[in-house]
């Protein structure tokens, strides 16, 4: 295990988080625009003084030394400063990982706990119900996501004022940040139920927008998992043995359906970290994608650099981690693994 | 989840407390400040959340206007050659508490050598920190202009310049001229924390910072000491919501009092509305298409002419500007000074339009390429619907245009080298001077720095240009720029698009708010009415 491991990370880690870095720091300096003529916007500035300013940043020196001393930086924990604001890479993206967290965990939370028993229930039940379920599922799937929010806004928040429009908490409470989420930063103040109930009020929403199209397309999994696994051998062996219908189900082919539903929860996680950009800006959620678009539209190269590199290796860790879920249902890789 | 906890849950959750405390004013703003020294940002939205709020200047702009009037200085002197500017101080001007930071004095000429000091002298302590790049103050020459800053006493001040310079009592109005404190300054560098200068910020203006939470709220509280007296609210919120439409729904529900640019189309619902209200003004902007005059055809005024005479610019106000503007004839808006309301602008007239290319030798026309603005701006609100217009307008003459577009980065730096034929830009002003539109767009030295996109460096235009700029006198200035306008109108770089206006739409509570014409939100004056 140990072994496997560390091979995974040096045959893996390392030459995709390189691979990442190198990519994002040449493509980047291929897209024309530049940070400091962004800045000056409409007013611009005589050449002398771009050239000036873009030598404070370090655009004025060889591409290859540019990158060079942004990985000998990085190596040691050093991301590099915004362009824009000035501040760390690393404690800009600090500021707004917990956000974005948040946020999926309870995307993810909607997801499982409603399109696993969705999943099941069509693959169980077949006719109208399958039909019914897949075709919900169809429809979220297919929804544009910027329109699904304006339209629960518009009814669920204006027209019959049940949630907030948008932001993270009222702002009558005021909740110092100290982990960044504020389902628990609220507890460290004098009267959190109320802030509580109103945090989650404002996570309702765009928690609901960006889980619909994850849960449109794991329940479809799920189904389409359990379907497949209904004409294996071993369940036919089971039914043929004796086994209920609902054991049938519930014990022999549902787990034979858990691996590609953690391949595909997997990259949902994925996704979910690097920020739903989309839901992030309707529902003004301060989290990380919102914040890299904007970085990329302004070419803050030390932010977008360092966001991806950060990014890759979320991405990495998440995907070692469904590795090791793999060994955890699938004997067989087990098995693999020790020969 | 069992049922009836389940029911708990969601009644706990249907609670609706919308209810804020008696005066906190909560203001939905377009978008993160970068920062909060507003010496080295360029955006509004950083601008809102700085300078207006936490920081005053020397001088201050009216509310609502492009006059000046006293601000940190009572008073001052211009001496005849126009090169030395005296301010004196008002005395008993408090800085914030604030940061761990007590000040122990009133404001005094230390701050005001302190302030500029840091943007213009690089061995100044703090020229350095937040890598040093003070993008206004150099963009616009400061550095140059401003020969000497001398302490003539605790309470006077006086600036040198190394030229004349008409528009300088306007510049110091600028957000970038804020006071800041040397004492905040010198309290930060013992504790060796330089970096906090521009994130923790102390000044003297209406409103003290309380806290920022990033791309969500910023918090601020009255300011008890303040010199023009306590604002009328006790705390002000900027609920950070960059869409324009979902700002408009958290007005409607109440979670906000006062929204920032509200989108075009969302207005006629706001109007409806009967808890909210909706002000507006004429813009301090111009949208205009300019010419590429370095390139052929275009160095040719027939053929620019005849584009002013085929290009149904009427049509534009009422297609992509929903009505929201004024036809621009000049550069400058028609609400500024030495705007001259006799020049004749060029009416919409295929046969005129084909007269003037024949006059220049191009009968049947000819292909060229138009680019059409990415971003969405008061003075453009959609440059690729109007770069379709015109795209029809000048097949009628027999002009072939092919539509392209960048993104906004790319856009600006290949306009400013001149890879373009024809670009959609536009301009907002930021001191109500007219040398802040008719020089710095339309001047032989702005070619050099790329902001004469249409590269047009014509001598008569830019003598009378330059000749404003150092007259001290108003009434000549105004003349010079007046003529300065047939000059451009007559030669036609550009043509003149619209002045877009300005909304603000805010809950009918709301009193003593002001449009100001550079689009700066000030809550200073405001006053929330039960």
């Amino acid at each position: 295990m140990a072994a496997w491991f560390f091979r995974k990370i040096y045959s893996t880690f390392l030459p995709t988080l390189l691979g990442a870095s190198l990519l994002s720091f040449f493509l980047l300096r291929m897209v024309p625009g530049d940070p400091v003529l962004n800045l000056l916007g409409e007013r611009g500035g005589n050449p002398e003084m771009v050239e000036a300013m873009r030598a404070r940043l370090g655009l004025d020196k060889p591409l290859l030394e540019q990158y060079g001393i942004f990985m000998s930086q990085a190596i040691r924990g050093d991301l590099g400063q915004s362009v824009i604001s000035k501040e760390p890479v690393l404690v800009e993206f600090a500021a707004r990982m917990p956000a974005t967290l948040e946020l999926a965990i309870v995307a993810l939370f909607w997801t499982i706990m409603i399109g696993i028993p969705l999943g099941i229930l069509a693959a169980h039940f077949r006719g109208w119900v399958d039909v019914g379920v897949v075709g919900i599922s169809l429809i979220g799937s297919s929804l544009p996501i910027f329109w699904w929010a304006l339209v629960l806004i518009l009814y669920v928040s204006v027209g019959w004022n049940l949630l907030p429009v948008s932001g993270r908490i009222a702002v009558q409470y005021d909740v110092p940040l100290w982990s960044g989420f504020l389902l628990i930063d609220v507890w460290r103040t004098e009267e959190p139920w109320p802030a509580f109930i109103s945090a989650l009020r404002h996570l309702m929403l765009p928690s609901l927008v960006l889980g619909t199209v994850n849960l449109a397309l794991l329940l479809r999994m799920v189904r389409s998992g359990i379907l497949e696994a209904m004409d294996e051998d071993f369940v036919r062996l089971a039914r043929a043995k004796g086994a209920g219908r609902f054991r049938v189900l519930w014990v022999h082919a549902l787990r034979s359906a858990w691996v590609p539903v953690v391949t595909v929860l997997g990259l949902m996680v994925g996704s979910l970290l690097t920020g739903a950009v989309i839901t992030e800006t309707i529902f003004s959620w301060p989290g990380v994608g919102k914040w890299i678009v904007k970085s990329l539209e302004a070419r803050d190269y030390p932010v977008i650099q360092g966001a991806i590199l950060l990014f890759a290796a979320m991405m990495l860790m998440v995907n070692l981690l469904v590795d090791v879920i793999y060994l955890w249902v699938d004997p067989r890789m087990r098995k693999g693994l020790s020969s | 989840m069992n049922i009836r906890a389940s029911l708990v849950f969601w009644a706990a959750i249907g609670i609706s407390s919308q209810a804020f405390s008696a005066k906190t004013f909560v203001y939905c703003s377009e978008g993160s400040p970068s920062n909060f020294n507003p010496q080295t940002v360029t955006d509004g939205p950083s601008f809102n959340a700085n300078s207006a709020t936490l920081f005053n200047r020397l001088v201050e702009f009216k509310q609502g206007s492009t006059e000046i009037e006293a601000g940190l200085a009572e008073s001052w002197t211009i001496s005849k050659d126009g090169l030395k500017y005296t301010f004196k101080l008002r005395p008993n001007v408090q800085f914030h508490t604030n940061f761990g930071f007590t000040p122990t004095r009133a404001m005094n000429a230390e701050d005001v050598l302190f302030s500029f000091g840091r943007q213009k002298d690089p061995n100044h302590p703090y020229h350095k920190v937040g890598r040093g790049s003070y993008e206004y103050f150099a963009s616009m020459q400061m550095g140059e202009i401003i020969k000497e800053i001398k302490k003539l006493d605790d309470m006077t001040v006086e600036f040198t310049l190394s030229q004349k310079e008409a528009p300088f009592m306007a510049n110091m109005a600028m957000d970038f001229a804020s006071i800041h404190s040397k004492e905040y300054g010198d309290f930060l560098l013992a504790k060796k924390a330089q970096d906090k200068m521009d994130m923790e910020p102390v000044g003297t203006g209406p409103f003290v910072f309380e806290s920022y939470q990033k791309d969500t709220l910023i918090r601020f509280k009255s300011f008890d000491k303040h010199w023009a007296g306590q604002p009328k609210i006790d705390k002000l919120v900027f609920a950070i919501t960059p869409d324009p439409t979902v700002r408009a729904q958290k007005l409607k529900t109440g979670e906000c009092h006062l929204m920032a640019e509200p989108n075009p189309a969302d207005l006629p619902a706001l109007k409806q509305a009967s808890q909210l209200k909706v002000l507006d003004r004429d813009g301090l902007n111009v949208g205009y298409l300019a010419f590429n005059t370095s390139k052929k055809p275009f160095d040719n005024p027939l053929v620019r002419k005849a584009i002013l005479h085929a290009l149904n610019r009427e049509n534009y106000i009422s297609a992509v500007y929903l009505g929201n503007a004024t036809l621009a004839k000049n550069p400058i808006p028609p609400s500024m000074w030495s705007h001259n309301n006799d020049v004749v602008d060029y009416d919409y007239s295929i046969e005129k339009a084909k007269e003037f290319l024949k006059k220049a030798g191009m009968t049947n026309g000819f292909e060229t390429e138009l680019w059409t603005l990415p971003v969405s701006r008061p003075y453009n609100p959609s440059g690729k619907k109007m770069g379709e217009l015109m795209q029809a307008d000048l097949a009628k003459v027999g002009i072939k245009v092919k539509l392209l577009s960048y993104d906004w980065p790319t856009y600006l730096e290949k306009s400013r080298k001149g890879e373009h034929q024809m670009v959609q830009l536009g301009w907002t002003g930021d001191n109500g001077d007219p040398d802040n539109f008719l020089n710095i767009l339309l001047g032989c030295a702005s070619v050099k720095s790329g902001s004469n996109v249409s590269r047009w460096c014509h001598q008569p235009f830019n003598e009378l240009v330059q000749q404003a700029k150092i007259v001290t006198d108003q009434k000549k200035r105004s003349d010079l720029y007046m003529k300065a306008q047939v000059v451009f109108k007559d030669q036609a770089p550009w043509a003149t698009l619209a002045h877009g206006r300005v909304f603000r739409a805010m809950s009918t509570k709301v009193e003593g708010y002001q449009i100001h014409p550079f689009g700066r939100d000030s809550f200073a004056k405001v006053e929330l009415k039960d």
